[in-house]
């Protein structure tokens, strides 16, 4: 008997995949657009160690890639980090990296985070801080610096890329704290730049 | 029939124009039906109405004179309520406008009242007023200054009397003016077409007042 | 040329048209319920859990005048300010004043400050920020007047927004009312342990 559903067999069996294809293709925009501007694309070094590699736009509209190599040496607490001391009933981390990439990779102006074990990401500017001495009327936070403040290497100004003065040495140190809540025993350091890539490293005791 | 050719001809010679079209038109027949030919014709008038302006001269009508309010009389320029007071002219008020080479200011003091019930933004009450001062650019809202704090207005709050000073740039080099016609226009609060916002849009020009110009009083 | 039956089935379905284009104005609009912001309701004192953190607002002060960053603000209104303590959750945060509103009993809206005032960040996590925002409002919107903070840069989202219920009673307004002072503006601070 060729009822109407045996003659149209095919395309009904095709009914559900091509149903499924279409959902896909209506969520170009997560994928394209909206991903992109997250925090989405996560690096796990799966220890102290780990490479950074990602595309990016920069402000002059050029497209480069991103390659650093980053080690977390230490996270500690600290009572103080400079003129820099955590709020009462927070502690102050320090974490100290090493830094390695070539001199021609424009990687000033990084966000360092350090993530708690419910996976709270704790900011390392002023948040939290207060002056390590209390009678300091002119204190601001110090910002942590991602490159040698004497050779910082190639940085985009605006629109320009401004070359270097000096070359960038091949390896480099930088120090951030974060003010964390007592109580909280942070063990992931998060390292990025640009969205949507940013690097996850385990302290080295952990 | 066998009759004079005289006859025959002036009837064969009419026909035979109608005819000599209408084998030209049936040449063309094919692709110039009626129907086209209408369309086309349709389409041609909407394209030169569009051209011409469309038919929006048609229903704007005249001009108006725009109605004239006095100084100290109470206006409405949606969303606001104004109370326009003086106007000054001079070099100087601080803190609100210092010394410029080049630049005379003209001063406006108005009371300003926002009443609409969510904060409307200064720039809607800058844009709204216009003056006409030879030596004052035209297209370029004044800056707004409370009078009670020196301060630049940001916006407006629901019901809050705000004495404000409207500010413009003279070029110093036109002569100060004597009196000065400000042209106030009002919103409308409607969506976006575009991204369906709702904001105070479309002004027009609702009322004029005239105001004597003095100097900046010393102090 | 068209047939009969073709000259009718346009007729219809312009008729069809025009029946539905006239139903479809005189219809009421759905009201758009997905566009409205998730109310999280609370008083002076209560902290109210948002999405992204926890406002709990402490005090309410009226005055004539503010002083903010070292500037003075006037009104020939009142200025009144909520302090509140603002704890952000999951990462570093900001409140920023421009985006907080204070709603009068009659539906009203103020916010959008005239004079400067600091932004109320960043916040990190666990650590509690004391702000405080200014508004400036005429005396009669002060009573049953709530504050309204929302999760992200505004009150019109699809979000959270905390509805906090500050108290004004009617004497309590008239006795805010009546001082005339200046209110003072501290700097937001961390609030201890």
């Amino acid at each position: 008997m060729d009822t109407w559903w045996r003659r149209n067999r095919f395309w009904l069996a095709l009914l559900l995949p091509m149903l499924a294809l279409a959902i896909a293709a209506s969520s170009f925009r997560l994928v394209t657009l909206y991903r992109p501007w997250q925090w989405s694309e996560r690096i796990v070094a799966g220890g102290p160690t780990g490479t950074l590699r990602q595309e990016f736009l920069g402000t002059d509209d050029l497209r480069r890639d991103r390659e650093v190599t980053v080690t977390v040496d230490a996270l500690a607490a600290v009572p103080t980090l400079g003129q820099d001391a955590a709020a009462p009933g927070a502690t102050l981390w320090r974490v100290d990296l090493t830094l390695e990439a070539d001199p021609d990779q424009i990687l000033d102006g990084c966000t360092v985070e350090i993530v708690g074990p419910d996976g709270t990401r704790y900011a390392t500017n002023e948040a939290g801080k207060v002056p390590a001495d209390a009678q300091d009327p002119y204190w601001r936070a110090t910002r942590a610096l991602c490159v040698p403040e004497d050779a910082p290497g190639p940085t985009l100004f605006l629109d320009e890329l401004i070359p270097p003065e000096r070359p960038r040495p091949a390896t480099w140190s930088m120090v951030a704290a974060a003010a964390i809540p007592d109580g909280v025993t942070p063990s992931v350091v998060r390292i990025m730049w640009d969205r949507p890539t940013y690097l996850e490293l385990d302290t080295p005791a952990s | 029939m066998i009759g004079s050719v005289a006859d025959h001809t002036p009837q064969r010679a009419a026909p035979k124009r109608l005819e000599s079209w209408r084998k030209r038109y049936g040449l063309v027949s094919d692709i110039l039906t009626p129907q086209r030919i209408g369309l086309v014709l349709l389409v041609a008038v909407l394209l030169v109405a569009g051209l011409l302006g469309g038919w929006q001269d048609a229903l704007t009508g005249d001009e108006e004179t725009l109605p004239t309010s006095t100084p100290s009389a109470t206006a409405t320029a949606a969303p606001f309520t104004l109370v326009v007071k003086k106007a000054f002219s001079g070099d100087e008020l601080k803190p609100a406008a210092y010394p410029s080479e080049g630049v005379r200011y003209l001063f406006i003091t108005v009371d300003v009242t926002n009443a609409s019930d969510a904060p409307t933004f200064s720039s809607i009450l800058s844009q709204a007023a216009t003056v006409d001062v030879p030596g004052v650019a035209k297209g370029v809202d004044p800056r707004v200054v409370r009078v009670l704090d020196g301060q630049g207005a940001r916006s407006f709050s629901p019901d809050v009397v705000v004495p404000v000073v409207l500010i413009w740039e003279q070029d110093a080099a036109q002569p100060a003016p004597t009196s000065v016609t400000l042209t106030m226009s009002g919103h409308t609060f409607r969506v976006s077409t575009m991204d369906s916002s709702k904001e105070w849009r479309d002004p027009e020009p609702a009322w004029t007042v005239t105001l004597p110009v003095e100097e900046v009083p010393a102090s | 040329m068209m047939s009969r039956n073709a000259w009718l089935t346009a007729a219809l379905v312009i008729l069809a048209l025009f029946v539905g284009s006239v139903l479809d104005t005189r219809l009421p609009k759905p009201d758009p319920a997905e566009a409205d912001p998730f109310l999280r309701p609370g008083v002076v004192g209560q902290a109210v859990e948002l999405r992204n953190g926890v406002v709990t607002a402490t005090d309410v002060r009226v005055g004539t005048e503010i002083r903010s960053i070292g500037a003075i603000t006037a009104t020939t209104g009142r200025w009144l300010v909520v302090d509140y303590v603002f704890e952000a959750r999951g990462e570093a945060q900001f409140k920023a004043p421009a985006t907080l509103r204070l709603r009068a009993a009659d539906g009203r809206l103020y916010g959008e400050t005239p004079g400067a005032t600091a932004a109320c960040g960043p916040a990190q996590p666990g650590i509690p920020l004391a702000c405080s925002v200014p508004f400036e409002v005429p005396v009669d919107a002060i009573e049953g007047a709530h504050l309204l903070v929302p999760a992200e840069v505004h009150i019109d989202l699809t979000d959270d927004v905390a509805d906090i219920d500050l108290g004004l009673t009617a004497e309590r307004a008239a006795e805010l009312a009546a001082a005339e002072g200046r209110v003072e503006l501290a700097e937001p601070t961390t609030v201890g342990g």
